[in-house]
């Protein structure tokens, strides 16, 4: 047997999902939290999806169709957040420098657009060429918990 | 729980690689110092918790707000 696949030999999985109903995805889009978000201890692997263009993500369980948390793309946007990313975080997901490390922030959806919040103190960061994720916690006391979308600059996706 | 009595200026090991010492007490509060390597990840128990709310905010239990949210980041009419 051969130890290679060939690029149309990969796995592909199925998975149930909150948006997009069932999809299949290559196996190797899944990401691993191996310490789990904070409060969901029991899920460790998700896959990103999108809905529409623009900054605005979907961290899907591939083990739990329910749990789909919304993601913000931070430097996406004009909001440009101060993040430190160092030596441990990429060591922690096994990249080769922080230029391979994609950030994104929970984003607590409301019926009010004035209370549509994200939180900068505890982003998700996420290698996707390891599949490995980490929600890391800023010692750096300005990055708010609850920082509200209506003051980004323009609240609107950079143009490109 | 372990329950370990301290007096100032002394301390706890955890693991051999966590140092917790008592550096002063007064009133209600005592102030503590923590060695440890980067790789251990150390906050107040309250933004855990803060944070943990936050996170199950972001659920998507709502399509309605989603659809609300989706009004903030119109999608760029030169999108390629």
């Amino acid at each position: 047997m051969p130890a290679m696949l060939k690029d149309d030999e990969m796995t592909s999985i199925t998975v149930e999902t909150l948006m997009k109903g069932t999809i299949d995805v290559p196996e190797q889009d899944v990401i691993t939290f191996s310490q789990a978000l904070l409060g969901f201890e029991q899920r460790h692997r998700y896959i990103i999806l999108q809905t529409q263009p623009g900054p605005l993500y979907w961290l899907q369980s591939i083990e739990d169709p329910r749990l789909a948390f919304c993601l913000l793309a931070p430097f996406e946007t004009n909001l440009d957040p101060d993040f430190e990313i160092g030596r441990q975080e990429v060591e922690d997901l096994q990249a080769s420098g922080a230029t391979e490390i994609t950030v994104y922030t929970m984003v607590v959806l409301d019926r009010d657009p004035q209370q549509m919040r994200t939180n900068l103190r505890a982003p998700l960061l996420v290698c996707r060429r390891t599949g490995l994720g980490k929600q890391v916690v800023f010692t750096d006391e300005r990055l708010s918990v609850q920082f509200f979308l209506k003051d980004i600059p323009q609240a609107k996706a950079k143009s490109r | 729980m372990l329950i370990l009595t301290r007096r100032i200026k002394e301390s706890i090991v955890i693991d051999g690689e966590v140092v917790v010492t008592v550096l002063e007490v007064s009133g209600g509060q005592v102030r503590l110092g923590i060695e440890a390597p980067r790789s251990h990840s150390i906050y107040r128990q309250e933004l855990a918790d803060a944070i943990a709310r936050e996170n199950r905010g972001a659920l998507a239990t709502d399509a309605h707000a989603a659809d609300i949210l989706s009004t903030l980041f119109p999608p760029a009419k030169d999108a390629p």
